[in-house]
């Protein structure tokens, strides 16, 4: 099992997230959302060691991972937000360079590599400089990269950002067979129609603050409201969209 | 004015500026994101440069004209002339290499601007304006001051043309000379343009840049032994091949010389500054209606390379880790545009270092027949020091230009105690072996030459030379390389070149001095190997010293620094 225990970062003195605590366990997808700035990345961040949390803490297996942090990231395989690779490299050495990080074995990682870039249609641009790449196709090399190792938490960051829908497709179902195979996947995104297709739980954050944590029937129990969407709209305090909308045009017809 | 600037105007106005104010945002030497002033000390550096030359022969000429006859002036002012041109031409062909990515319209402005509503001939209207003021400035800085100042400087009893036609003679023939290289410069890109493919353009086009940055730095050196008195005197004909001797032979016109010499030189001015200006021009034409497919026709490759470096030589490194960095960093220098540009300019000096030394060695009268042959094993002994001490320290310097720095958080998630230690050696061994052994195996043959079996001696101390230079530079080294924010330099520019001429008197001429006796005396072998065993060992002590314990420096993705030119607002 993972477990934030009231996870805190401040930013010179100003929250990124307070007291951010929640679980997630084998064979879990649990949603991880909230609007933008609401502390979705720092959480993320502080969790692949990216940046050092100001107090609390995480665990897993009941271990604080801070006492072997490299230890804790091998078992986990990470896709960030921003599709931010080595373009002057090819998929292939890309692939290659994240799989000796991760130590995997130069045959073993060869075949990993070569299936990963046929599985997910890259295979023909194996020897390409990424700069080349559509923003989907370095998409899927992040995904190739963070399943390379066969890590037990997958942390997705936006994951579908980029992805046409066979690939999404594609990507959805893989989420649940990793799950049904008993590996745990937090799961960040604004698109909240997959979010409420795919998770078992989610937690809302809000302005640095976890403002929910249950499940979604749970959640629209909870608030009589009859979709994630509408959840999230209430507790992340959405302003009237249809009133910002108009407000945009006239701003937008100014002579 | 400044209200001016800040209105928004035409179009291609707009792009002009644009255009203009890309071309101080290098690349090469800044961010990518950063917009350095370079506009005023580009200017400052090519004024300063172009004012030394008056100053420089000011104190020559005081006695030139004390001398009882004229016939030595008029010698030295035609020599300093082309010598002048020379100069401009250098200084000018560098201005021109760094801005040789920028000559034409590149992909990224026709994705950019190609969706605005901007016309075809209007993005290339206004690169061509932003060429054109450019230019005119780096022109107007390099000649201006010293073509009025050189013919008054070098004024006295035995000058008897009017100063005015002098100043106007020199004028014209540095401005056309200048002029001269940078249309070849867009001349030579245009063709190559218009010739290659796309996929070849790329690199075709950067191996030149280098080519020709290396061809400067590499003349350079050969410029205090030139012109002699005899190309001059003897009416060379290998002037011909020489352009700014071309326009030298335009100003000599000028000036009231008539022989078929000079003639024949102005002539070769007067056809080569039309030709290289209608050879841009059409090279600007066939671009301009090529450009939709030349921007988008894809330069990718897909086939495996023929030629994986960074695969053979990482396999140095046993482990996995190892290997992922050593890989990575051969490929980046591979790649890497501003890298390369770095290290060959850096290592660049030190091939022109070596010409110098070589030069000196030929054309100097300082050494007798007899004592030639000591002095020419003292320089082939040198020469793999000088190249790797040169190589080392560009590399070291280019380890700290990040590339995509935003992808650092790969090596960032995947750091681990465990394997830090094997990946700095995997870093030590890459730099020991591109900065280190391919300057030794480059000289090897001509020290087996030069030293018959005793090369093999040498060759061997040297090998360890390179090897406590290595552990030297590296000794506080903690990051992968490519992979950090440059942080500002923890010493002065002037501080770390006087450094730096320290390091490379006592590791390449001392040390190539003591080699030298070392390889045909014990005693000085034996005192050098216990020296140099002592050096290693205190290196390689305090460069393991809590190696590994500290964790990778990754300085955070620093905010884009802007700094404006004022240009745009107040």
């Amino acid at each position: 099992m993972l477990e934030l225990k009231a996870l805190t970062k401040l930013y010179r003195g100003a929250p990124g997230v307070r007291n951010v605590s929640l679980q997630l366990s084998p064979g879990e997808i649990l949603g991880y959302i909230g609007p933008n700035g609401s502390g979705k990345s720092t959480t993320i961040k502080m969790l692949t060691g990216l940046i050092d949390p100001t107090s609390g803490q995480i665990l897993f297996r009941g271990q604080d991972v801070t006492k072997d942090f490299a230890g804790f990231k091998r078992r986990v395989g990470y896709i960030p937000e921003e599709p931010h690779l080595y373009t002057h490299l090819s998929g292939l050495e890309y692939l290659t360079l994240v799989g000796r990080l991760r130590g995997l074995e130069a045959r073993l990682l060869a075949r990993k590599a070569d299936a990963f870039l046929s599985l997910l249609d890259l295979y023909e641009s194996r020897f390409s400089a990424m700069t080349s790449y559509s923003k989907g196709m370095r998409q899927r090399i992040l995904i190739a990269a963070a399943l390379l190792a066969d890590p037990e938490v997958i942390i997705l960051d936006e994951p579908f950002s980029g992805l046409d829908v066979n690939a999404a497709m594609l990507f959805r179902r893989l989420l649940m067979e990793l799950a049904r195979g008993g590996r745990m996947v937090l799961f960040s995104s604004h698109v909240l129609e997959v979010v409420e297709k795919l998770c078992s739980q989610v937690v809302i954050l809000y302005r640095g603050d976890v403002v929910a944590q249950d499940s979604i029937a749970g959640l629209r129990a909870l608030l009589a409201l009859p979709s994630l969407v509408e959840v999230f709209a209430q507790l992340t305090r959405q302003q009237d969209q249809d009133v910002r909308a108009r407000e945009i045009v006239e701003v937008m017809a100014a002579r | 004015m400044k209200t001016w600037l800040e209105q928004t105007h035409t179009p291609v106005l707009e792009l002009t500026r644009h255009f203009f104010l890309g071309l101080f945002r290098s690349e090469s030497f800044a961010g990518e994101d950063s917009f350095s002033p370079l506009f005023v000390q580009i200017l400052g550096l090519l004024i300063a440069a172009s004012w030394y030359i008056p100053v420089q022969v000011f104190g020559r000429y005081v006695r030139i004209n004390a001398l009882p006859d004229g016939y030595l002036y008029h010698l030295a002012y035609s020599m300093d002339t082309l010598w002048m041109l020379l100069v401009m031409s250098i200084l000018m062909g560098l201005v021109g290499v760094f801005q040789w990515p920028s000559l034409f319209p590149s992909q990224r402005d026709h994705l950019v601007l190609s969706p605005l509503p901007l016309t075809r001939a209007q993005i290339f209207g206004g690169k061509i304006c932003a060429l054109f003021l450019f230019f005119a400035m780096c022109i107007a800085a390099i000649t201006l001051l010293s073509s009025i100042a050189f013919p008054m400087v070098s004024y006295g009893r035995w000058e008897t043309r009017p100063y005015l036609l002098r100043a106007a003679a020199l004028l014209v023939g540095t401005n056309s000379c200048v002029v001269f290289m940078v249309l070849a410069a867009i001349a030579l890109q245009g063709v190559m343009l218009a010739v290659l493919p796309v996929r070849w353009f790329r690199a075709t086009s950067f191996s030149i840049q280098i080519a020709i940055l290396l061809l400067i730095l590499c003349a350079a050196p050969v410029l205090p032994y030139f012109p002699t008195r005899e190309l001059i005197e003897g009416r060379s004909h290998w002037l011909a091949l020489l352009p700014p001797a071309w326009f030298w032979g335009l100003n000599e016109e000028i000036l009231g010389a008539s022989n078929d010499f000079i003639g024949g030189l102005a002539l070769r001015a007067k056809v080569a500054l039309p030709a290289s200006f209608l050879l841009a021009s059409t090279t600007y034409l066939i671009s301009y209606f090529r450009y939709t497919r030349q921007a988008m026709e894809s330069p990718s490759q897909q086939r495996r390379p023929v030629l994986a470096p960074a695969e053979w030589l990482s396999r140095v490194s046993p482990a996995p880790q190892a290997r992922a960095v050593s890989s990575f960093l051969i490929n980046t220098l591979l790649r890497g545009r501003r890298q390369k540009l770095i290290f060959f300019l850096i290592a660049g000096v030190g091939l022109a270092l070596i010409i110098e030394n070589s030069m000196y060695l030929v054309l100097s009268d300082i050494y007798r027949p007899r004592e030639l042959p000591g002095a020419v094993r003292s320089a082939v002994l040198s020469l793999p020091l000088t190249l790797s001490f040169f190589t080392m320290v560009a590399l070291r310097r280019v380890f700290r230009i990040p590339a995509d720095l935003p992808a650092n958080w790969v090596f960032r998630f995947l750091e681990s105690r465990a394997t830090r230690p094997a990946q700095l050696n995997a870093i030590l061994a890459t730099f020991l072996i591109l900065g280190g052994l391919v300057p030794l195996a480059f000289s090897t043959p001509v020290e087996c030459v030069v030293f018959g079996a005793k090369a093999l001696v040498a060759i061997g101390l040297q090998a360890v030379f390179i090897l406590t230079l290595g552990q030297y530079l590296m000794i506080d080294w903690r990051s992968i390389p490519f992979t950090f924010a440059e942080s500002a330099p923890s010493r002065q520019l002037v501080h770390s070149l006087t450094l730096h001429l320290v390091e490379l008197a006592l590791y390449s001429f001392v040390g190539a001095a003591w080699i030298e006796s070392a390889i045909n005396k014990w005693i000085p072998l034996v005192a050098l190997l216990v020296t140099v065993a002592l050096i290693l060992a205190f290196c390689t002590r305090r460069r393991t010293e809590e190696w590994g314990n500290e964790p990778f420096d990754f300085a955070e993705t620093p905010a884009p620094l802007i700094e404006s030119l004022r240009l745009f607002h107040s």
